[in-house]
Parts: structure tokens; sequence; C-alpha cells
């Protein structure tokens, strides 16, 4: 009888250690979709997916701060000299590759030639930059001119091991460097980041693991294995969070998926705010939009009440904030003094009377892009808001390539537009310089509105460091902006996700936390599986 | 019958090269840059410029169908901007998921639309054929992919009984790829929980897949069994004294199959390229979501690469099925030879 109880006192505990030891071996796995697929390749990112992979395979000198500014990452400190074209990095040491290997200034500077040579991505970012490296810990880059959103740029240059990519280049276009690695880094990552790839299938998910090397902090219970998932359709995506295999959702998922997610027991919804906008260009050469009382018409004419109450994801969760300017509220430059957007259709019927379509209107045209459902909601809500005071839309749909097209000339961009645009580094001039006339014949900058003065002022605060200085400057260009209205700005975006409460996310859970860099509040080693 | 395939052979590849030519041309239709919406609004006009003499578009159209076909024929499509690797690698990757889809629905068409037929033919105007019509009705009438999210809804998110995206469980680690058909490569690797765990992900894709393609071939064969039912042949096996089942199975089904068969081939070809909808609810990584996401993304390489194996797959089922036909009718035979 005694042997009998051992017996069963003994296959009791071992089931328990089996039980503990299974629960031990389990991976804390997040889960995570995104629409496009994102670019493996870092230097070659221009989307939110590709941001997220990217901050979180690779490092780069600086990361985006709460503050608005920048933060050190692989760089510990730096110095700039005093012509305003000289910085010079002091590098963290220990930092290892997923590949193995330390990191050094000349991987740093392999990335910056690399970024260049391709010529894709950002690379726009850092024409003309040279960089040397005097020893392992220390890099020199030097700028054709000084640049006051260089460091802010540092974002978009994620760092790689040199020796694993030059080990796997095949032949190709860029001399004795073969195809510097791009068929390689399509699939594979040479990164120091706090997670490694271990899949990458671009119609289907990159699966992430956590680096044990890794030379920061994770949080408690941080994701082993990240798993994002490219391409599913919304009301899957609903499936998957009911069944709990799913952790976060996308913000791409319409508002009424979210807003029955939200209601479900156990799910709740968080934010990034403060890094975009939404933007209504009108075309200023083309008739109707040609004329400045039409286009202030039109923007006395819309009822930004009524679209920022669109925007709302639950009755209590706003997708939009109002914003006063051109600026939105994470950024330097943001200005609260500017004037806010109001209706008044006493005031838009007498803009519509001084302007030169008073009695002869042609029908202005209004599209949404067809990928983005959306933009057809607010576009019929526009509709709506001016026919009230007498201004003809016809509301278009037309996808994201046959716009790109028509943009590229005056004659064939449609009077208004819609956009969301976010700030894919952390200041003022990712968004601003949006503005400068140089971007004419690209989805930037649909308006075609001509003004040497702005882009001056725009040029002139990037040559100036003084943050004081460049407020100002900024101040000037958005005054001189919103009085031209050639582009109405509705709104503030927040985007929105909904998540398991089992996860936390810090940056998107508390707003205050987040940095205003696309892709940036993604970190998903600030993450907790408390499943 | 080898002068017959040879001059069938030699056909196809006439097709192919005018796919070819037809679908390059039409690619550079479609509106938009690609070198633009490759790089995004923020890239300089430098930079595109340099991406677009990259792809050859600053030449001229003939001069880069030539440089395309000399690609071709190397074996080399190219690079997709869209997924930033070469189109060669996608559609090897992507290819056999939507093949190993479409072949099991197929069968299920095989399976649920040929008895059904039959049974609507043999019992013509009595309940089993009122029931078979309305079954094959509901199959046709709503496209896949509503049957894809109802399917879902019911079986996934109610019932709780099937998952609900992918080809294999997270948990489970994927077999060695041979054949790239998950099904087959977990056979082949003895990986029994790998096979249970692949087919239980094929089930309601190929099921939503397969509806329309079976309520067609029900009444296909339905129709086509009802002419033959009013051959004197029949009426003679009926004197003789078969059995219903038997007149029913081997002799009226064999030559009311042919049509059957013809439209259910051409259909199996027809969804190497419609099954993007069924693959965006099932998040299924195949070859007819990634031939949409190019048209979308105006990825050149990728739509001319996915359409050249779609237009190939076409010329493929089309030779087998006319061989097949030729095999079941030898009348056709016949004159094939002559």
């Amino acid at each position: 009888m005694i042997n009998r109880r051992m017996l069963l006192a003994w296959t009791l505990a071992l089931t328990l250690c089996g039980v503990a030891a299974t629960a031990n071996a389990q991976q804390r796995v997040l889960r995570h979709d995104e629409s496009a697929p994102g670019r493996l390749d870092p230097s070659k990112v221009v989307d939110y997916a590709s941001s997220v992979l990217a901050m979180n395979v690779y490092d780069t000198l600086v990361n985006g701060d709460p503050s608005g500014g920048v933060a050190p990452s692989l760089a510990e400190s730096w110095t700039l000299s005093a012509d305003g074209k000289v910085y010079t990095f002091k590098l963290k040491p220990g930092v290892k590759f997923h590949g193995g290997g330390e990191m050094t200034s000349e991987d740093v500077l392999f990335a910056l030639e690399r970024t260049l040579a391709l010529n894709a991505g950002y690379a726009r970012l850092f024409k003309g930059v040279t960089g040397t490296a005097p020893d392992a810990r220390t890099v020199v880059l030097t700028l054709p001119a000084p640049n006051a959103a260089f460091l802010a740029t540092l974002v978009r240059l994620p760092v790689m091991q040199k020796s694993l990519v030059l080990k796997n280049v095949k032949p190709g276009n860029y001399g004795d460097k073969g195809d510097y690695g791009e068929a390689f880094l399509a699939e594979r990552d040479a990164g120091s980041g706090a997670y490694r790839v271990v899949e990458h299938n671009p119609q289907e998910q990159s699966v992430l693991a956590k680096f044990d090397g890794y030379f920061g902090q994770f949080a408690t219970n941080a994701p082993d294995v990240v798993r994002i998932r490219y391409g599913v359709e919304p009301a899957t995506v609903r499936t998957l969070m009911a069944r709990r295999e799913f952790e976060v959702t996308s913000q791409w998922i319409p508002s009424e998926i979210k807003r029955a997610l939200a209601e479900t027991e156990g799910m709740s919804v968080i934010s990034e705010r403060g890094a975009g906008y939404f933007i209504m260009p009108m075309n200023t050469t083309r008739p109707p939009t040609d004329d400045p009382h039409f286009r202030r018409a039109v923007a006395l004419g819309l009822d930004y009440t009524a679209l920022i109450e669109l925007m709302k994801v639950t009755p209590n969760f706003a997708g939009a904030v109002p914003i006063t300017g051109m600026l939105p509220s994470g950024l330097l430059g943001h200005d609260k003094t500017l004037p806010a957007n109001r209706r008044d259709v006493a005031a838009a019927k007498a803009e519509l009377a001084k302007s030169k379509y008073a009695s002869n209107q042609p029908i202005m045209e209004l599209i949404w892009v067809g990928e983005v459902p959306l933009e057809e909601k607010i576009g019929l809500l526009v509709l709506q808001n001016l026919a009230e005071i007498g201004i003809k839309v016809n509301l278009t749909k037309v996808p994201w390539t046959l716009l790109t097209q028509q943009v590229t000339k005056a004659e064939t961009t449609p009077n208004m537009t819609q956009r969301f645009v976010s700030a894919p580094y952390p200041d003022p001039d990712a968004l601003i310089s949006q503005n400068h006339s140089r971007y004419k014949s690209t989805t930037l900058k649909m308006d075609w509105y001509s003004d040497g003065e702005s882009d001056k002022l725009i040029e002139a605060a990037l040559a100036v460091t003084d943050q004081g200085k460049r407020r100002e400057l900024y101040g000037q260009v958005q005054r001189r902006l919103l009085d031209a209205t050639s582009s109405i700005y509705p709104f503030e975006t927040v985007a929105t996700f909904v998540k398991q409460n089992y996860t936390v996310a810090p940056m998107l859970d508390d707003t205050s936390k987040g940095v205003a860099v696309q892709g940036g509040n993604w970190m998903f080693r600030t993450f907790s599986v408390n499943k | 019958m080898i002068k017959y395939l040879l001059r069938r052979l030699a056909a196809s590849i006439v097709v192919l090269i005018g796919v070819s030519v037809l679908i390059f041309l039409i690619a550079r239709v479609i509106p938009g840059d690609p070198a633009r919406i490759a790089l995004g609004p923020m890239a300089s006009e430098e930079q595109v410029a340099q991406l677009r003499a990259a792809l050859f578009l600053d030449r001229p159209l003939i001069a880069q169908y030539v440089e395309f076909a000399r690609n071709l024929l190397r074996g080399d499509l190219g690079v997709s901007l869209y997924t930033n690797r070469t189109v060669t690698t996608d559609l090897r990757q992507f290819l056999p998921a939507t093949a190993e889809l479409v072949a099991a629905a197929s069968l299920l068409m095989v399976v649920i639309g040929i008895p059904l037929g039959v049974l609507a033919g043999h019992f013509r105007d009595r309940w089993p054929d009122h029931a078979a019509r309305l079954a094959a009705l509901l199959g046709i009438v709503a496209p896949s992919f509503v049957w894809a999210i109802i399917l879902v809804l019911v079986f996934s998110y109610w019932l709780d009984l099937t998952p609900v995206i992918g080809r294999l469980s997270d948990s489970i680690v994927r077999p060695p790829v041979t054949t790239g058909f998950v099904t087959v490569d977990s056979l082949i690797a003895g990986d029994w929980a790998a096979f249970k765990d692949a087919s239980w992900h094929l089930v309601l894709p190929a099921v939503a897949l397969s509806l329309s393609g079976a309520g067609q071939a029900a009444r296909l064969t339905r129709a086509n069994l009802g002419e033959t039912y009013g051959r004197d042949y029949i009426d003679l096996a009926r004197a003789y004294g078969f059995a219903g089942r038997t007149i029913a199975w081997k002799y009226a089904l064999r030559p009311a199959m042919i049509p059957t068969l013809t439209i259910l081939g051409l259909d199996f070809a027809a969804k190497l390229g419609n099954a993007f909808l069924v693959e965006a609810v099932f998040a299924w990584p195949g070859m007819a979501r990634y031939g949409v996401n190019a048209i979308l993304n105006k990825d050149l390489n990728a739509i001319v690469g996915t359409v050249l194996v779609i237009g190939f797959g076409f010329v493929v089922i089309n030779l087998v099925i006319d061989l097949f036909v030729a095999y079941l009718d030898p009348r056709i035979r016949y004159r094939a030879a002559v």
C-alpha cells in the first residue's frame, strides 16, 4: 500500500515537473499583421511594414526619442564641428551581430556606402555624405552642407555586418561589390537588432526570433518569436483575434472591424499619434481649384468635426484629432497659435461668390484611392459638405498606380486628392519639405503650388541648427502655405490598432512614450506577452 | 497519335510565344511608373531614372522585349519590385502552394460534381435530381470567396474546428521541400503529424474553391447523361437487362464525360489564376495572390512571369485533355490519325 502511495506521489511529482518544464519551454509568441510585405533589405525600406522589420532586425546610430528628438543607440555620443558639417560619433562597445562578430566603424561606413550605391529607399537623405573611420569605435561623417535634420535622418541608416554581406555577394551591377548582397539581404539579415530573421516569405510571413546577444534590454516577458503575417484579409484577422491566434492587428483593417474587436472582452484599442496627418491637396493649376477664392471656399466648407467623428474607432477612441497648421503635435514646429480648421458656410459662400467661377462653375474632381476604402467615406462627406455651399463635386475612385501616373503632369492631376502621411524620421523636415517645389510631379506635391519664398524658408530651416530659429522659420512657411490654401490639412491622424489585453506595447499603450517615426513604436523588445 | 501529339506541341509553342508578346505589352500599358511605385514618393527623379535604366524601361519597346526574351531563354525572369527577389525564386515558392490548392479543389470538383451529376441524370425529374440540381446551383451562384468567408465563419469562428490561415500550424515544423506540396512533402518525410495538419489546413480553401466547379460539373454531367440516355445502345443495354447502376457508370458516363472533362480541365488551369480571392481569405501564400499584387503594384517582371506560368498551365492542361479525350473517344483518335 505504501509502495502504491509512493508510486502515485512520484507519478504526480513527475507530471507536475513535466508540466512546469513544458511551460518553461513554451515560447512567447507575438503575432501581428501588415498589409504589404515588408522589404527585408535595410537599404530599400520605404513603407511601414519594412520600417517595422528594419527597426527590429537592425540598429541605427540613433533612435527616435519620445521628446521629439533622437536618443543614442549604436552611437553612445557625438560631436558636431563648428561649421555644422562634420559629425564625429563614438560607437558603443561590445555590439554583436546576429552572424557573429562585433560591430565596428567599418560596418557603419559600409551601410552608408551601400545605401548610396543602391540609391533606393531613403538614400536621398544621405546624398553627398562621406565618411571615415579613424578607429574601430569612431565614425566621422562629413555633410556637403549643414543639415539640421541629419541626426534624425540617421534612424534611416541601418547598420549591417560588412563581412557577412560581402561574403554573400553574387555577380551584379556594382563592380567589385557584385550585387552588393541584394539577393542575400532580400531573404536574410546581417543586423545586430533585438530580433534576427528566421524566415522571410514576402507572400506569407516574416518570422523573427529573439537575439540573445543583443546589447540592449528586453522587457519582462518580451516575445521570443514574432510572426508578422502579410496581406491577411480583415475578416480573417477578426477571426484570428477572436480565437486568440493574433496578438495585435495592423492599423489597416477597417474601423468597423476594429470597433467589433474593441467591444470583445479581453481586447482594447491602442494607438500612435503625433507623426502624421491627413492632407487634401488641390491642384492650383487646373480650373476650378486654380482660383484661391474657390480653394478657400472649399476649405471653409468642410465639416472638420464630422470628419474627425468619422475617424472614430469607438465612441471613446479617436482615430483623428484636430490639427493647427501643417505639422502634427509630435514634431518641432507644431504651433498651437496657428488658425484652427473651422466650418463657416456663410464665409465659404462669400468666397465662392468672389471666385471667377461664381457664375460658371466647372465640376471639381475629387478622387479616392481604391486601396484605401476609408477615403471613399471621407470623399462622400466632402461631397455632401460642398454641395451645401453650391460646389459640384465628382467623386472618382482610382487605383494607386493610376494616381502615380496622373500626378506626373499638372494637367492630369485631379482637382482634389487625399493622402495619409506620416513622418519617416523624427524631424519636421520629414513632412514640411514635402511642400518644396522639387517634389512636383510626385504624390507628395499634388497641389502643384509654387512659392519660391516657401522653398527658401524650407531650405533655410534645414541649414540652421538653432532649434528656436528653426521653429520660427517653420512657422513662417506654414503661414505662407496655409494662406495660399493649396492644400487642406483636416486633422492629425491617430493610427489605431487592436490588441489582446495580455499583450503590453508600452509605446502604443501610452502615446506620450511613442516616437514620431514611421514604425518606430513597434520595437518588439519593449512588448510583453503575458499569456 | 505521335503525329497528332507533335502537331499539338508545335501549336503550343506558338501560343506561348504569342502570350509572352501580348502580356509583355499589356503589362506596360497598365498606368503608373513601376520605378516610382517601387521607390516611393520621396525618391528623387535621379533615383527613379536610375531604376528605370536598370529595368531597361528607358529603351524602346522592341529593345525591351529582345532583352526580356534573351533573359527568358536563360530562365531569368528578372527581379520582382514587389518582393525584391527574383521572379523565379518567387514562382518556385508560390506556384506549388497554388497548384496544391487547385489540385485538391479539382479532386473535390470531380468527387462531388460527377456523382452528383450522375445521380441527377439517372433520376431525372425525380426528387434526387431536384436536390442535386439545387446543390449544384448553390455552388455556382455564390463566388468562391463568399463561400470562403462563410466556411471560415461557420467552421473556424463559430465551431472553432478548422485552422484559419496558412498551410501549416506554427507549431509544426515544415517538412523538407521536395515537391513544394506540403501534404506530399510530409508524406515523403514520413511526418504524419505534418501531413494531418497540412491536410486539415487544405480542407476549407479547397472546398471553397471547388464548389462552383463541382456545381458546373454536376450540371454538365446531368445534361450530357440525359442526351446519352436517349441513345439506342442504352435502350439495347436496358433490353439486355443490365442493372441501372451498370448502365449509368459503365455505358452512359464514358461518352457523357467528354465535355465535362474538357470543362474541368480548363477550370483547373483557370483556377491557377482565379484562386486569388480564396488565397486572400485564407492567407494562402500562393501564386494567384502574388499575380494580383504584382498587377496592383505594376511589378512588370512578376506580371509577365505569373501570366507565362498560367499560360503554360493552360497549354499543358489543354494538351492533356485532348489526349485523354482521344483516349476516351476512338473516333477522335481516328480523325487525328488520318
